[in-house]
Order: structure tokens, then sequence, then C-alpha cells
């Protein structure tokens, strides 16, 4: 047997870790006069088998973990489709890994494909995560009893197809994510983190996904450990083509005495081994699983409290209610009042909870506004109250009707939510009349004598006061607002009050001022404060006084225009970085907000104009919320009072949540008053996206709460829950949109897996031609000798690794002679280190002899000898004969 | 167990998978120990420095559990030069015969010793091992190159003694019959001339002459530092006297003392090159060779005609000549 050591590597091949072994040999040398070259076994690596085996564990891991998840929310989705295609993925994922050539290219084709998969079928993978998203949130409303729904828009309703395109996207993610982790590194750890966390979403609701992925998952961990922990998965590619062991080498001292070296040498994977594990891995995770299936019956319907589940089930409904996000807001968002504080909350999550019980007449479709917190002095991030005392709001004029509305504060903020005009309370005690003074009681008492009547009794206060039912409970006289073209003077507006209000509502920080002036330029917004403005006119004349107030809700119109046009509604907007003010990021940067940031920017606008405005958070409620209402048991009579009560009004009590928590302006009219003013514009529906970012976050992005009114249904087959399955042309006909990128994928795959196969082919056949054109006839023709001395040497018709010439031509010369040649099959194997035959013994292989005479053979071998001493020696006639010759010198099986 | 597991039954299962896997893992193992073979072999013969020898494990695992971590602990070493512990893990394939082919480059000559110390098996999750003794002694001889002397030397025989001589009770005697006497006690048997004793009434004893022969007699007084020079020379020598038929003796000296071994043909020089390789094993470097000295007293200084090769060079004892 002869040992070569070192395998013949080209120079300029030389990786810097084999340049490193060489040198630490060649030391080895001098110092010991021997060293260990290079290791081998007799199994020929079967690269392919291993990259397909790699390719499985990839597969098990993704679909194990993508079909647990969707089989656990009950979505419907296509079994085999999904399975197929994340097989097929995984095979690419893993064939990655095959060389250093499928490595650099394949990971462009990858990335290509997501691209044109993703961009093909966009809507219908994001139709189909926000199915995902909405039967998630769904089963954890269910299970938590929260109130909020979220639901996302899905654009096509047809489930089966968009959750099939849907894990599709996330099988091909994860196949690329898993590839590194099982074929790169075997990591138990990371395959482990990545399959198991999002499977959370799942489990933490107690919804176990069916057995068999479980059963997939449990054998790739299994698999994974073992073979991570042996060593025994990587491929010789990474390292010199010449080395099926990989070396460590240390140093160590042996009984004090010199250093003597210490070199290890680890195996490579063999693919065998590896099918073997997988195999013997799934075996063993369906039995054990079968055998502890139990557990996850009786461990999941047995509900355990304890403080940290508390504390993660809060986080866990705070983020089910108002997404990740709302877990990074600076101060409590769950719909209420946030006082004035701005910018801190990049999402507002209500929690459908009542906060107030109204007991009213609704006089009109128009909102109702309930004022509860009054901001005035601005600072970067808050709208702050006035500190100390201040005046009463003048008493606004009798429009013709009086009304009494009772309120209840069920979980509300300690603030007297107040509808406008409030000017009596009727309620005992002191502290519930907190948000009308006792100036403003007495003047009301004696504007409005009659309205007392309207009151309840005591007792029956009294009672409702003393219930448990709510925090607080007032029950107010108020003259009703509603937004005219038109407001009357008001005698109640003295001069030093209007003083009042232009020293304290118009105040703005220098430092924001160039920016908002910039804004309303911009926008063409203006007030004409020299027309109109404070001193513009003589104090009493009506007619300039109506201008004034026409052309101050002219200007608040304007800024709401712009708020409608360029601004987005959303609740979910994002923080404010924190060394930003608030209002001018809104305003510039982010043009996206909620009630409170329209609010807060609008009034600071109408100041910058010269019209004194105030911030204002309460309820707003609106008219949907009172249609939900329930009718009470009560008289008209005893809540409304005066001319012109519609004939079909009616007493409700409405509940008002904090979805109805709102933020809104108050506008100083001169000569009238306060009046509450509407900045937030409408909710709209999304954008498609555009750039390449946004086109990625656009597949997976909320569309917000809205259900059902969005739904284009494009393509939509009618089923809203895709529970028709259909036959096997709907079936065929449903993945029509994926048909090109997956053909297109499969091509390429195709195409490459053929090229790798036909790489040594080809390389030989380039390196055959460069030599001929070159003129280097002598090395073309050695190449070509090689390529049919490994042929024989591949059916074992010859033992050698590496022929001279003349033991090539010595063999030639006895096949010849013999006319074939016999390859003996192995007779038997090694058992405890004894040889044993096998009982049945296969027949001897038998060959034909080339077709070619001695003399043939002789011209050949003359002809090879010198083309390796003497490469450009070779004549071209010389060149064609061997080359017929060398063509002769095949292997041709003889059967009989 | 469902408050401490945070309501995860999955996680529960993975906990006693894992608890489980411990001792199925070691029951896996210490079932197929036995049955798996592993035989180390010499993967060629004798070699020149400069060559590859090679040593070949063999392995096989009938059983259908796959070993994917058996680890070899042998030393490799020169015996003229030391060597070093090395480490081989390789996986004994389940139902399969398999091959480690382990090529050892050589530089210098000397006896190629392997010796394996224990095999060392490990679990499946790679956490427990079992060691078990594991003895493979291989010796592979790595001869010297063959080089050609530069200038063939001037040589002279020595005169030594034959081998045939035969030690008798009066000293040493050769197989020339010096006299034919009476038996005294002590004499041995197999001195008793019984052909003549039949013929008489007394047993007579045949008694020898001493006997001299002239043949070439090398010396290699070898020391580390020209260790392969040396050997090399004395090979190219050895090679030469054979080419010209001369049959010559080479002095060792051992523990026992001197030797000389009759070198007749090639067999015979790489027998007494793998001879050295394993007398002079303990030579170290720094220490000078004694040989010269010890020869010359067990000779009584007669060394006219001795060839030494030392330090490289090869002198003529006779001529008074260096090469």
């Amino acid at each position: 047997m002869a040992f070569s050591g070192v395998k013949k590597l080209k120079k300029e091949k030389l990786s810097k870790e084999r340049k490193k072994e060489l040198k630490l040999r060649e030391e080895e040398l001098n110092a010991f006069g021997m060293t260990v070259g290079d290791i081998s076994t007799d199994r020929t690596p079967n690269r392919f088998y291993l990259c397909f085996i790699r390719a499985l564990l990839i597969f098990m891991a993704v679909f194990g973990m993508t079909g647990g998840l969707v089989s656990s929310f009950d979505l419907p989705f296509s079994v085999i489709g999904v399975a197929a295609v994340v097989f097929v993925l995984s095979l690419f994922s893993a064939f990655l890994y095959y060389n250093k050539i499928s490595f650099y290219i394949g990971y462009v084709v990858v990335f290509l494909g997501f691209v044109v998969f993703s961009a093909r079928g966009y809507w219908y993978i994001n139709s189909g995560y926000q199915a995902f998203s909405n039967e998630v949130f769904n089963a954890y409303s269910d299970y938590f009893g929260l109130l909020s729904v979220r639901e996302a828009t899905e654009f096509i309703t047809d489930r089966y197809l968009t959750v099939t395109a849907m894990m599709i996207f996330m099988g091909w993610f994860f196949s690329i994510i898993l590839n590194i982790a099982i074929s790169g590194y075997m990591s138990l750890a990371a395959t482990f983190i990545i399959t198991f966390l999002p499977l959370q979403a799942a489990f933490y609701i107690d919804r176990i996904p069916p057995m068999p992925y479980l059963i997939l998952l449990i054998a790739v961990y299994v698999s994974v450990a073992i073979l991570g922990r042996a060593g025994h998965f990587t491929l010789p590619y990474r390292h010199e083509a010449a080395e099926e062991f990989e070396r460590r080498r240390k140093r160590k001292k042996r009984g004090g005495k010199q250093e003597t070296g210490f070199a290890s040498h680890s195996y490579l994977a063999s693919s065998g081994g590896m099918m073997r594990i997988s195999i013997y891995s799934m075996i063993f995770s369906t039995a054990f699983m079968l055998v502890t299936a139990g557990l996850f019956s009786s461990l999941s319907s047995r509900y355990v409290s304890n403080r940290t589940k508390d504390l993660t089930d809060r986080y866990i409904k705070a983020a089910v209610q108002g997404g990740i996000y709302s877990l990074f807001n600076r101060y409590q968002g769950t719909g209420g009042l946030s006082e004035g504080r701005l910018g801190g909350m990049g999402n507002v999550s209500p929690d459908f909870n009542d906060d107030l019980t109204l007991r009213f007449v609704p006089l009109s479709s128009s909102t109702i506004y309930l004022k509860g917190y009054e901001g005035a002095v601005y600072t970067k991030d808050r709208f702050a109250p006035i500190t100390g005392k201040k005046p009463d709001d003048p008493m606004m004029p009798y429009d013709g009707i009086a009304a009494k509305m009772w309120i209840g504060n069920i979980d509300a903020g300690n603030y007297d939510f107040l509808p406008y005009y409030s000017y009596y309370s009727g309620s005992r005690s002191a502290a519930s009349r907190r948000g009308i003074s006792d100036e403003m009681q007495v003047k009301g008492k004696e504007a409005y004598p009659d309205t007392l009547s309207m009151l309840d009794p005591g007792a029956y206060r009294e009672a409702l006061e003393n219930s448990n039912s709510f925090k607080s409970v007032n029950e107010v006289l108020y003259t009703p607002f509603d937004l005219k073209a038109e407001f009357p003077d008001n005698p109640e507006v003295t001069e030093e009050y209007e003083d009042f209000v232009y020293d304290n509502y118009l105040n703005v920080p220098d430092e924001i001022a160039g920016d908002l002036d910039l804004f309303l330029l911009e926008n063409g917004i203006s007030f004409n404060n020299a027309l109109y403005g404070r001193g513009a006119y003589e104090s009493g004349d009506l007619e300039k006084e109506k201008l004034d107030r026409q052309h101050t809700l002219a200007a608040a119109a304007d800024i709401y225009k712009t708020y409608v046009n360029d601004f987005e509604y959303t609740m979910s907007p994002g923080l404010t970085p924190s060394d930003q003010d608030t209002v001018v990021y809104f305003l510039t940067k982010q043009k996206r907000g909620f009630c409170a940031h329209f609010a807060s920017s609008g009034a600071l606008l109408l100041r910058r104009l010269g019209i004194p405005s105030r911030y204002i958070e309460g309820y707003a409620v609106g008219f949907t919320d009172i249609e939900e209402g329930e009718a009470a048991d009560a008289k008209v009579s005893d809540y409304l009072m005066g001319d012109d009560i519609p004939d079909l009004a009616g007493v409700v009590e409405v509940n008002v949540t904090d979805a109805s928590a709102h933020g809104w302006v108050e506008i100083w009219l001169d000569g009238y008053g306060w009046i509450p003013y509407e900045m937030t514009p409408p909710s709209e529906e999304d954008t498609a996206a555009t750039s390449l970012y946004d086109f990625f976050a656009g597949l997976l992005y909320r569309t917000g709460r809205n259900t059902g009114d969005n739904n284009r249904g494009e393509n939509s087959r009618g089923n809203v829950n895709g529970g028709s399955k259909g036959n096997l042309l709907n079936l065929l006909d449903s993945f029509s949109f994926i048909s090109g990128p997956l053909a297109w994928t499969v091509l390429l795959f195709a195409v490459i897996f053929a090229a790798l196969r036909s790489y040594a082919f080809i390389k030989k056949s380039f390196g055959i031609r460069s030599k001929e054109r070159e003129g280097n006839l002598g090395e073309a023709l050695l190449i070509r000798y090689r390529s049919a001395a490994a042929g024989l040497k591949r059916k074992n018709i010859t033992g050698y690794d590496n022929p001279t010439f003349r033991d090539m031509q010595g063999f030639v010369d006895e096949w010849i002679s013999k006319g074939e040649v016999r390859v003996e099959v192995s007779a038997g194997r090694y058992v405890n280190g004894e040889y044993k035959e096998y009982r049945f013994r296969r027949p001897a292989r038998r060959y034909s002899a080339p077709e070619m005479d001695k003399a043939g053979a002789d011209y050949l071998f003359n002809t090879l000898n010198k083309a390796a001493y003497s490469p450009m020696s070779i004549s071209t006639d010389d060149y064609a004969g061997c080359i017929k010759l060398l063509k002769r010198l095949k292997a041709k099986r003889k059967l009989f | 167990m469902a408050a401490l597991f945070y309501r995860q039954p999955l996680v529960t299962v993975l906990i006693l998978l894992m608890i489980f896997m411990l001792p199925f893992s070691l029951f896996l193992v210490k079932y197929t120990i036995p049955v798996i073979g592993i035989k180390a072999e010499s993967g060629s013969g004798a070699v020149t420095a400069g060559a590859a020898a090679g040593i070949v494990i063999k392995v096989s695992n009938p059983s259908p559990v796959p070993m994917l971590n058996c680890r070899l602990f042998f030393e490799l070493r020169n015996s003229l030069r030391g060597g070093y512990d090395n480490e081989v893990v390789f996986a004994a394939e389940a139902g399969k015969t398999g091959e480690v082919k382990i090529p050892v480059l050589t530089e210098y000559s000397g006896m190629l010793i392997f010796d394996a110390k224990a095999l060392e098996y490990r679990d499946f999750l790679d956490i427990f091992s079992i060691t078990v003794p594991f003895k493979a002694y291989i010796e592979i001889p790595v001869l010297p190159r063959e080089t050609l002397l530069k200038e063939e030397p001037m040589l002279k025989k020595m005169t030594v003694e034959s081998d045939e001589s035969v030690e008798s009770a009066e000293g040493e005697l050769t197989r020339d019959v010096r006299l034919v006497r009476e038996y005294r006690p002590g004499d041995r048997l197999k001195d008793v001339h019984w052909k003549l004793s039949a013929k008489g009434d007394d047993i007579l004893v045949k008694e020898y002459e001493r006997n001299r022969d002239l043949y070439y007699m090398l010396l290699p007084e070898l020391e580390y530092e020209y260790l392969e020079t040396d050997l090399e020379n004395l090979y190219a020598l050895g090679r030469l006297l054979l080419s010209r038929k001369e049959p010559y003796r080479v002095a060792l000296f051992s523990e026992e003392g001197l030797e000389t071994v009759k070198v007749e043909n090639m067999e015979e020089l790489k027998v007494l090159l793998c001879r050295m390789f394993m007398v002079y094993a303990g030579i170290r470097p720094g220490v000078p060779s004694m040989i010269y000295e010890q020869f010359k007293r067990h000779f009584n200084d007669e060394t006219a005609g001795l060839i030494r090769i030392s330090r490289g060079r090869i002198i003529s004892e006779g001529y008074r000549e260096e090469y």
C-alpha cells in the first residue's frame, strides 16, 4: 500500500491554515525526523448526500415551527404545498454549503428569489400575516378577556391562499437563518431559540400545536444536539481539499522535559452517520412524544397564578392591545388622559373598559365634548395648567335649551368631566362640584332658576353618589354647545377677563416661534391681526366683532384643512425623540399622530396667529357611542328644558370607554367666550409602500383598527376564512401567482445543481482547451490520461491511486494479453477485528481489454512519458493519435 | 411542576427528554463498545528516509449504533530522536468496516514506533467517556537514504577472531583441533572424541586451536549531531562492500557489551540497521561517543584496519586516511 502523505495541491490554493500546517510539519520533521501527514479513510465523501441530510434537518425545523404555530391558531393552509416548497427551499439553502462557488453565488440567487417572490406575492403575504395577527389577537383577547380587539385589514380574504403564501415567505426566511445555525454551526442553542421562541405565541395561551409538528421539532433538537456535540457535520470543502480530517495542535510538556507536540485529528462528517442519527432521532422523538403526550393536556388544563406570571401577563396584554411599541411608552397610554404630556407615547392602546357612564338627552349628531384637563402653558413636551388662582370662564349665553347630564366616573381620571357649558351642579358634596366654582353656581342659579327643577331629588342623588359602581357621580346642568357660523355677543365677557385671556393664552416659547411661523407661511395660513386682532377695532363694534369671529374660525379651519391634507391620523405614530420639541417634530418631520398631537400643535399655531387658545383633554362622545347606548327609563323633561326640543328626543345611558378619551382645542372668540374646536382629522386608509424598507416593512405592517371596511377583495374567492380546499385544479390554480417565481427558483436550483455535478467535467474540459490553445499539447494529453486512469480506478479495475506510467503500462499490457480483467467483489468484512466471509459471494466483474494492441499501448505510454518530461515537444499528430488511444482505454463490462 | 415550568408543557417534555437522554446515551455506548473491533497495523514495510510510512487503523462496527467519537491515543516516535503524542478521532460507522490511514512522513532514519495507549469512546452527547486499554505496538524501520560515497575509501581489513571459535575449558578454541588427550573432569561431553574413544579403553577429548580471520570491521561511532550523516555513510559503505562481494563486520556496543555483527548481504545490512536504531535509542544531543575508546580497550589497542564512521567521516585506521 502506498502512502503519499501529502496530497498535491496547487501552490496558489494554499489557505492560511494549510500553510501553517505545512510549516508545523516541517518543524516536526526537523525535530523528530517524522510527522503525521494527511490522514484519510477508505470511504468516499459524499457531499451531495451530506447537504441533503442537512436540508432534511432544516426542513424539519422550519416546517415544524411554522406549521405548528399556524396550526395552533386553526388557520387553514395547504400542508402539502407548504411542505413541498419549504423542502425545496431547505434543499437550496443547504446546498449553498456544497462548495465555495455555490456559497457565494447561491446567496445572491437566494436574495433575488426572495425579493421577486415578495414582490409578486406582496398582498397575499401581507394579508396572510394580517390574518395570522388577527387570529392571534382574537385568541389572546378571548384568553385574557380583553375587550379591545385589534384587527388588521386583510386585503385578500381567501385565508387558505394568503396564509399559505405567508408561510412560504416565513419558511424562506427561516430556512436561510436556520441554514446558518445547522449547516454552518450545528448549534442546538441557535436552532432552539429560532424555532422555540415563535411557538411561545401559542404556548403562552395554552394552545398546543398538533403532535406531528412537535415530533419534527424534537427530532431536530435531538439530531442537532448529537451531531453538534460530536462535531460531526462539517464538510471538507471548508478545509483544503486534501484534508478529510480537521486538525488541532497544541504543545505540551511531558514530564517536565522539553515540549512535545500534540496533534489532534478530528474526523469530518460522514453522510451515512448523519442519516442514521437523523432517522434514530425521528423514531426516538416519536416514541417519546407519544409516551409524554398526556403531559400536554394535563399541564395546560391547570391554570396557575403567581406573581411572575401576573407580571408577564400584564405586559403581554399591553403588547397585544397596543403593539410592541406600547411597551416603550414613556408614560401610561392605555386610553384616558395624559394630563398634557406630549410625545412620550409611541402607541395609544385603549383597553375599551368603561370609564364613564352618562345619562342625558342627545340633541344632535354632533360630538359631545366632556372637558377634563386644561393646558395653558407649553414647554417642550407638556401643556401644563395655569398654576394659582384663575378667574372663572364667563358664563355662556342661553341658547333656548338647558340640559342636565348625570356623569358617573367609573375608571376615568380624577377630573370633573363636564359638558359645554356647565353652569350648575346638583351634587351634594362640594368635592363633586370641583369643575364648577361656587361663584359660577350662584350665577347659574340666578340666571336659569327654572332649570333647577330638572335636578333629581336629594335621596336619589345620595343613593347614586354612594353607589359602589362609581368613583364619583356628578349631576350637572348645562347649556348645550353647538358650533355655529355666527356667535352672538356675550355680555358676560368682561374686559378684565379678556385681558387675562390675552395675557395667558397667547404664549409660545421663543425657540419654536420661528418654526411655527414658517409652517404657517408655507401652508398659507394667516390671520389679519391688523383688522381683526385685539385692539384693531373699537369695543362694541358688533360688525367688526362678527367678522373677527368669522376670520378666527376661518383661520382655525385652515389649520384643520392642512392637517387633513398633509397629515395622517394614527394611534401608533412612534415616540418623539427626547431632544426634539414635540410640536415642531410633529409639524415638520413626523406628520402623523393622534389627537394630542393635533390639538397641541393647533393651539400653538392659533396662538402664533394672535388667537388665544388652550389645549384640552377629556372625552369626546360621538354619535356612534350614543347609538350604542341604551334608552334610559327616564323622562325627557327631567333632562331637557327649553324651546325647540326635538320630538324624538329620549334619555339615553351611554357608557364611555377610554377609547373616547380625546384632545381638542378651545379657541377664544372675542366678545363671546371659549368654544371647543376639533383639530384632529379623521383616519385614512394606508397607502402602498414605496421605499425598499417600506416594501418589506409594509409586508407585515398592520393597516389599522377598522375591520372589513377596507377589504378590497382582489382575487377573492368569496371564502372569508378559506374553508374550501377545492379540487386539485383549484389547488394548482390557487398557486398560479407564485408559479413564476417558484418555477424560476426551482429552475435556477436545477441549473446550479447540474453545473455543480458537471463541475469536474467542465473544469477538465476547460483545462484541456486552455492547454491546447497555448500549444502545450503535452499537458493537455496528461490531463486526458489522468481522467482515463481515474475512470479505471473508480471501477476498481486498477488499484493504483497515483500510478506511474510504468505501472499502468504493465497493467495494460497484461490486460491486453489476457483479453479481460476480473474485479473481485469483497468477500467478507471485519467483525471484532477478525475477517469473516459473506455467506453468499457476488460474482466478479469482468471487463474487456481495450481495443488496442501492444504496439499501440507502447506508443501511447512512450508518448505520455515524453509529455511528462517535455510537454511542449508533443506534435499534433502524436496528440491526435494518443487521444484516440485514450478513448479506447475504457472499461467495458463483459456480461457473458 | 406546572408553576415551575410556567404552563409550558413543551419545556417540561424537553427537560424530561434531556434527563432521559443521558442514561440512554450511556447505555448505547456501553452496548456498542464490546462489539466494535479496532485494530492497528503497519501499512507499509521498511521505508527510506524521506518517504512516507503508514499506519492503518481498521475499524469495524457490526452494530446498528454509530459511534461518532472514537478517540485513539498513541505516541509516535523515532527511536533515535523522540516523538510526541497524538490523538485521532474517527467514527465507527454502524454496520460498516472501514480504515483510517495515517501516513507518517519521514525525514531521518530510525525506528518509527507507533505505540497506541488507549481508546476512548464518547457518548452521543459528548458528556461521558469510557476509556478502554488498547495496546498496539508497531515498528517501521526508516532506513537511511541511499547515498553514494563521494570517493571510494582505501580500506584495510582487520584481524579479528573468527566467529566460529568455540569456548572450551582452557580458553577460546576454534574448530581446528590441536590435539586429542585424555578426559579430565570438567571437560564437556561435546568435546569427547567418540570415534577414537570407542576404539580404546580411555575416553579421549578434543582440544582446539584458536583461529583468526581477516575482514573489514566497521565501527559506527554515533553522536546525535551527526546521526543521519553517519548512518548514511555506514549504509553507503556497507552497500559498497556488498557490491564488491566483501562481507564485513560491524561492531555494536550495547548494554551487554561489544558485539560484532556479520553482514554478508543486503538483508543482513538492513537488519543490522534496525538493531542499531534500537540499540542507540538512548543517544542524546551533546554527548560525545566513547565507542572508539571502548573498542580499543576490548581489542588491546589492536585496531589496525578498523574503519571508523565518526562525525560525518569515514576514517580508515589502516591507512590513516579520512574520507
